[in-house]
């Protein structure tokens, strides 16, 4: 069921230079891993059956996922898929993290005429990617049950991945109010968040 | 959901008991079981077989750049050429090429002559394939099915990426 709410601006030709130029990004990479196998075993002095068993453990678990998220995506279609699934909405950010992994940006043109173009290259820059993110995705669904209340997640320089949606901020309106800089005030007044609840945990 | 569309239960049922698919995902399992050797192996491959190092990274490179011409010609042969019969020639064209890495002396040459080949074949499978599924099953489910498709490629690609050494 394709999400009425949006439709796609750009000409054909164009998304399909921009989804072949994303698929071909993200391919190049997988396809040229055998590449860092030399390197790789020899540098951690492990052998090729270690960086094999890595490899393959990466492509079952794509494969795993494909038809999971080719269910989602012909229920739901692309569009709603790739801005994190609204109807299963804790699972947006994981979503989203793998989104980021392929493509640096989208743009779409919004009912109410308002152009969001979410540039992500932020988030893949250095908040340690899909390392704390996921991790993250079931303590932001959590807190957003509690009242309604939005909590703001802060990755190590600070920025708020997580827009109002649910979605990666990256507006400058939603980002952060201190142009990613942390508040240490309002760092105080918040909630513990997963990663600090960990920590507390660990401490105890 | 619109009238008409079929649910989720009795497209995987209509799938699964459609043996042309049952087919295209053991088809797909031995692409990924081609695709992972030269994806994973065959840089090392080449060093094993005493070859100089540029020759892995270069013969990586040709089968990305044939495989852009090989992949293109194979998604427009399904206007000339049934599907079907397009994909057994290429997987027929990738067993010989295999044979080629088998019996052929490896020297630079032959090693970037197979992998040009090899690349028009490389990712040609796809197109194909997908539009199989798309000719079997519409397109209301077809994301999901052919997923299920992919699976079988990455489940066949998984015990040569993870052997240490390919059995060559």
């Amino acid at each position: 069921m394709p999400n009425k709410s949006m439709t796609t601006t750009l000409p054909a030709w164009l998304s399909i230079l921009i989804v072949g130029s994303i698929v071909g990004v993200s391919m190049g990479r997988a396809q040229s891993m055998g590449l860092y196998l030399a390197p790789i075993t020899q540098a951690l002095g492990i052998g090729r059956e270690s960086f094999g068993l890595a490899m393959a453990l990466t492509q079952l678990l794509m494969g795993i996922g494909a038809p999971l998220s080719g269910g989602l995506i012909d229920r739901f279609g692309a569009g709603p898929a790739d801005h994190g699934l609204r109807p299963v909405n804790h699972r947006r950010p994981v979503v989203h993290v793998c989104g980021d992994h392929l493509g640096a940006s989208t743009r779409q043109r919004r009912p109410d005429g308002v152009r969001r173009q979410r540039h992500r290259r932020h988030l893949a820059g250095g908040h340690g990617q899909a390392g704390w993110l996921p991790a993250q995705a079931p303590e932001r669904h959590r807190l957003g049950r509690h009242g309604g209340r939005y909590w703001r997640l802060r990755g190590p320089t600070g920025h708020a991945p997580f827009d109002r949606n649910g979605g990666l901020a990256t507006e400058p309106a939603l980002a952060d109010d201190n142009h990613g800089a942390a508040d240490p005030a309002r760092l105080a007044d918040q909630r513990p968040t997963g990663q600090r609840r960990c920590r507390q945990a660990a401490e105890l | 959901m619109p009238a008409g569309r079929r649910a989720i239960g009795e497209a995987l049922t209509e799938a699964f008991r459609h043996p042309s698919y049952w087919l295209l995902t053991a088809g797909f399992f031995v692409c990924g079981f081609h695709v992972a050797f030269i994806m994973v192996h065959l840089p090392a491959f080449t060093l094993d077989q005493g070859l100089p190092a540029w020759v892995g990274p270069l013969a990586l490179s040709v089968v990305g750049i044939a495989n852009i011409l090989g992949t293109f010609v194979a998604g427009q042969s399904g206007r000339w050429l049934a599907k079907r019969q397009a994909l057994s020639l290429i997987y027929l064209g990738r067993s010989v090429l295999f044979l080629g890495f088998l019996l052929l002396p490896m020297t630079s040459v032959t090693v970037i002559g197979l992998c040009a080949l090899l690349g028009l074949l490389w990712l040609a499978t796809i197109p194909l394939t997908s539009g199989l599924v798309a000719t079997f099953f519409g397109t209301t489910w077809m994301s999901m099915l052919f997923g299920i498709v992919f699976l079988s490629h990455q489940v066949g690609s998984f015990p040569w990426r993870m052997a240490g050494r390919p059995p060559l």
